[in-house]
């Protein structure tokens, strides 16, 4: 067996179905002579039978049973020879009348399997529950169906003359279509306030963006938001706004050679990670604070330092655009480092080395009211937050990620795109540290050949007050706290982006 | 409400059958033992049995396969396809190998995931696998049933979510969606030996937690 653990414990595996092949052979194999095991799986299925019944109970319309009985039904059971009829019908002078009816009645029934005919009992019969013959009926309402369908085929005005009418209802379907859009954000509204906590709510929106994300993302994000808030009616709405981002992103940005690849490094390089310039944990407690901030709701109360022309965020037509402006600040923090690839290349003239800059806007807005959702959407559309302060460097050129915080139930997630790919054995582990307190928690592993990695994490809110993001690179599985070489932190010289007037 | 319910119309006529939902486990003796006698009757040709099983179970394999396929539209079909596999399968029943219950979710899990692998073609994206966990959680907040009939979803629920996150995640995406654990590893990132141990552990822990709860 591949899996070289005892049999007792690929017990759960095999009761959800997850054994294949020699795998399940062999288990299937101890299975029938342990009687042990076989109490194991007893036992298991009982998990089964419990995940089956996690969801409430939900009661099927009745035209399931209707079909269910149709399917399974049996003919009416003969209570003497059938033979015996047609005699009987032959001597009653009604042999061809009951010919026909025989016929008829043979046709009208379903084509059953053997099952069918072993269910011609007594018993059956004398059950309360006997089906009738609803056969016939369904059989003649089908007859009638088809034909009132062609008749009414036949009264509709024929394809021609539709399309001579196209040109005459192109208003009427642009009329149509922006009512649709009304009432999809005003769907949008009511889904919100009905899935969020009572109270004020306050959801942060943060990006943490390379060089430039191109607008045509960010024109997608814009789109799609409003779209999926439609459709979903979680609590967790940040996560499906991230997953909207993401795979928006992943639309629009088809798998990329990783880093590795472009600069001709083998996945099978066997050279141990080595440590980056300016790699160190310490530079934990020696970050500069984000110039995080929050809106005047929020719950640490914080002083605003907007630091970018917020209202500059939305489109200028937007009517909540004004209120967006109140309510909504940001801050943005350049974070940089160097990540060296070891083992790019045998050349060591040519090891990768790139420059990560990851540039972090924060964008805090309330959800507590009406005109604060209808602003939302306009939170993660065209980006044209001016003075922007960028690195060229390829890392940071493919390292944009979008994330959402809940600040009531300390949920998040943040999608990003294009990562690098560490080597064999490595991950790139993200953090969320607390320059204060030096509290730090993994929010999860970055890389991937994938062109989108959506990270999911819940922290203590207190976290996410003043925010500062660590990648690090870190041994596969990732580690309990930071240990390996710092790939991208809060530079210790920090000037805040000044918004242009 | 009785009235409101579903009452299986066998024969057009008026037919009194005591219609309620289990509140217990079907794996406690008692409703074992009732299901097992039902489904001796259906491979015998009771259509009467097969009424009385689908009241029993119906409400709940509706509800899995509403879980797993996402729409109820789709659930009723599979649910009838279910109900007819399971009349034409009863004889083939083996009381040694799993209970009546588990029997006949095993069938229509098995029925639902085709219909969902025919429509789906996974892909291997982390973005998937974070789109199918928050696909399962969604429907975790559903008040729309009475709240007695939540009571035991409640309960069970409760205990899923003593499980960790990676553990939960596992099993519910190899029970409700069908992933094996090496797709789970492809798209969550995690090695494989990590997923299978997470599934391995959190089967045991679910078992003690419901273990405890029905002692």
């Amino acid at each position: 067996m591949p899996d070289s653990v005892p049999p007792q414990e690929d017990a759960s595996l095999y009761v959800l179905d997850l054994l294949e092949g020699a795998d399940r052979d062999a288990f299937e194999a101890n299975l029938a002579e342990s009687a042990d095991l076989q109490r194991q799986v007893r036992e298991l299925q009982v998990n089964l039978e419990a995940l089956a019944l996690a969801a409430p109970p939900r009661i099927p319309r009745p035209r399931v049973w209707e079909a269910i009985a149709k399917s399974t039904a049996a003919p009416i059971p003969p209570t003497i020879p059938w033979w015996s009829l047609v005699l009987r019908y032959v001597r009653n002078g009604w042999a061809v009348a009951g010919l026909l009816t025989l016929a008829w009645l043979l046709f009208s029934l379903p084509r059953s399997g053997t099952r069918d005919v072993e269910s011609l009992s007594d018993t059956a019969a004398d059950s309360p529950h006997s089906p009738t013959t609803p056969q016939i009926t369904q059989r003649s309402r089908h007859r009638s169906d088809e034909i009132s369908r062609k008749s009414l085929a036949s009264a509709l005005p024929a394809n021609a003359s539709a399309a001579s009418n196209q040109t005459e209802t192109q208003p009427l379907k642009d009329r149509v279509r922006v009512l649709s859009e009304q009432v999809a954000v005003l769907t949008q509204v009511l889904a919100q306030r009905t899935v969020l906590p009572p109270g004020a709510s306050q959801l942060r929106v943060f990006r943490l963006v390379g060089t430039n994300v191109g607008p045509e993302t960010l024109d997608a994000l814009a789109t799609e938001a409003p779209r999926l808030r439609t459709e979903t009616s979680s609590v967790d709405l940040s996560f499906a706004l991230t997953l909207a981002a993401a795979r928006q992103i992943a639309a629009a940005n088809p798998p990329k050679e990783s880093l590795a690849a472009n600069d001709n490094s083998s996945t099978e390089a066997t050279s141990p990670p080595s440590a980056a310039p300016n790699s160190s944990t310490s530079a934990l407690t020696q970050n500069t604070p984000a110039e995080a901030t929050s809106d005047a709701a929020s719950p640490s109360g914080g002083s605003t330092t907007a630091t970018t022309d917020v209202a500059s965020l939305a489109p200028t037509a937007d009517p909540g655009a004004g209120a967006l402006a109140d309510g909504v600040s940001s801050g943005t923090t350049t974070v940089a480092s160097r990540y060296t690839k070891p083992g790019a290349s045998t050349d060591t003239e040519s090891t990768a080395t790139t420059d990560a800059a990851i540039q972090v806007v924060d964008l805090s807005g309330g959800l507590a009211s009406t005109t604060e959702n209808l602003s939302f959407g306009n939170l993660v559309g065209p980006d044209t937050t001016p003075g922007s302060t960028t690195k060229s460097s390829s890392l940071a050129a493919e390292s944009a990620a979008f994330g959402t915080y809940e600040l009531e139930t300390g949920i998040g997630s943040i999608a990003f795109r294009n990562t690098v790919d560490p080597n064999t054995g490595e991950v790139l582990q993200l953090w969320v540290t607390d320059p204060h307190s030096g509290a730090v928690q993994s929010l999860g592993f970055v890389h991937s050949t994938n062109p989108v990695v959506v990270l999911r994490f819940r922290t203590d809110p207190a976290l996410f007050v003043n925010p500062n993001f660590l990648v690090t690179l870190e041994p596969e599985g990732g580690s309990a706290t930071p240990t390996g070489p710092v790939v991208a932190q809060p530079p210790p010289t920090f000037s805040p982006v000044q918004p242009t007037p | 409400m009785l009235g409101d319910r579903f009452i299986p119309d066998l024969t057009r006529r008026e037919v009194h059958v005591p219609v309620r939902f289990e509140t217990d486990l079907p794996s406690t003796a008692t409703q074992v033992e009732e299901d097992r006698h039902l489904l001796a009757s259906v491979a015998a040709g009771r259509q009467d049995a097969l009424a009385r099983l689908y009241e029993r179970r119906g409400a709940a394999l509706f509800s899995l396969l509403s879980r797993i396929l996402g729409t109820n539209s789709e659930a009723e079909d599979v649910l009838q396809e279910a109900f007819v596999l399971i009349w034409r399968r009863a004889s083939t029943y083996d009381s040694n190998k799993s209970s009546p219950w588990t029997w006949m979710v095993m069938l229509a899990r098995g029925l639902a995931l085709d219909r969902l692998r025919s429509r789906q073609r996974r892909s291997q994206h982390q973005a998937v696998y974070e789109q199918e966990v928050a696909s399962l959680e969604l429907e975790h907040v559903d008040h729309s049933t009475p709240l007695a009939d939540r009571e035991l979803s409640d309960r069970l629920t409760h205990a899923l979510r003593h499980l960790t996150d990676v553990q939960r995640e596992a099993i519910e995406l190899a029970f409700y969606r069908g992933w094996t654990h090496d797709e789970i590893a492809r798209t969550s990132g995690q090695p494989l030996g990590t997923v299978k141990s997470n599934i391995r552990r959190g089967m045991i822990a679910l078992r003690k937690l419901l273990k405890d709860l029905y002692a």
